[in-house]
């Protein structure tokens, strides 16, 4: 796939599971854990998705890419183990 | 072997280079270092924040509903957006397209004037509706964290402007342009890492 198709299927992508995260996030009902891991979980494929195709860091590999690709998962997860 | 099947095998090699995981870090390994000090801070703050919200949840649940959800997602969809026209800035110039990409490097730098218009606006709301630095807890961390944020986004829209120059300049760019890019994407992963726990969450 052309680079500059590859990056404008992943920013429709990272669009999309940006409204996604907006409208989980604006439902009229009490945030519960799965609730919460859901929004969590889209925040860290976005992040995946940048680090790898528009920091393009996914042809580099290595130590670099583990550090950027855990930045959010880490965050998050220590955020929800503090929130339980 | 005949010089079509030549042909052929020229370009599988480049495009199996394209996805080899051996091409050089983009940028400056200064920047990068420079990304994770950055990095680190940004969850210094988060966590300062997590654990306050802990402390005193309905005095954080009350001030997160003064806040307009839909100006954080439109916020988000600007700085993602802004991210796909610097990739595609750098792309275009590794393309030898200079035109294209002045064009998509202020186009990413506009995206950034929008993401700064529409958190001045906010924030201009919250100072009205007597919000500010000090006082309100939720408040002093939100714009501690976003006023922090901002400080980022403005130094990546001068540098984009800055590369948008030097490129229409013909001055060689190249590692320059990974590097502010780099720097971008920094700025859009920490959003991304701030919406949900400043708008989403509750």
């Amino acid at each position: 796939m052309n680079n500059s198709i590859r990056l404008s299927v992943v920013w429709v992508f990272l669009m999309a599971l940006t409204c996604f995260a907006f409208y989980i996030g604006e439902l009229n009902q009490p945030q519960d854990g799965n609730l919460i891991l859901m929004i969590f979980g889209l925040g860290i494929a976005k992040a995946q998705l940048l680090v790898d195709y528009l920091m393009g860091l996914r042809a580099v590999g290595g130590g670099w890419r583990i550090a950027l690709s855990a930045y959010a998962i880490l965050v998050f997860a220590i955020i929800l183990l503090l929130i339980k | 072997m005949t010089p079509s099947s030549t042909h052929v095998n020229v370009k599988k090699s480049r495009v199996r280079f394209s996805f080899s995981k051996n091409e050089p870090l983009p940028g400056d390994l200064a920047m990068w270092v420079l990304i994770l000090a950055e990095l680190t801070v940004f969850a210094v703050l988060f966590f300062t924040f997590i654990i306050n919200r802990i402390i005193s949840p309905e005095v954080f649940q009350a001030g997160q509903a003064q806040l307009h959800v839909q100006s954080g997602l439109y916020i988000t969809l600007a700085l993602l957006t802004a991210s796909y026209f610097v990739a595609m800035g750098v792309n275009s110039d590794k393309n030898k397209s200079h035109k294209w990409a002045v064009a998509w490097f202020y186009s990413g730098a506009l995206c950034g004037i929008i993401y700064i218009g529409i958190k001045l606006y906010e924030y201009s709301i919250l100072i009205d509706a007597g919000f500010g630095l000090t006082g309100h807890p939720f408040f002093m961390y939100y714009f501690l964290i976003t006023g922090f944020h901002l400080i980022h986004v403005l130094l990546g829209v001068g540098l984009l402007i800055f590369m948008a120059i030097a490129i229409q300049r013909r001055k060689n760019t190249e590692n320059g342009l990974d590097s502010v890019a780099s720097y971008w994407h920094m700025v859009d992963l920490v959003w991304l890492v701030l919406f949900p726990l400043l708008y989403l969450l509750k």
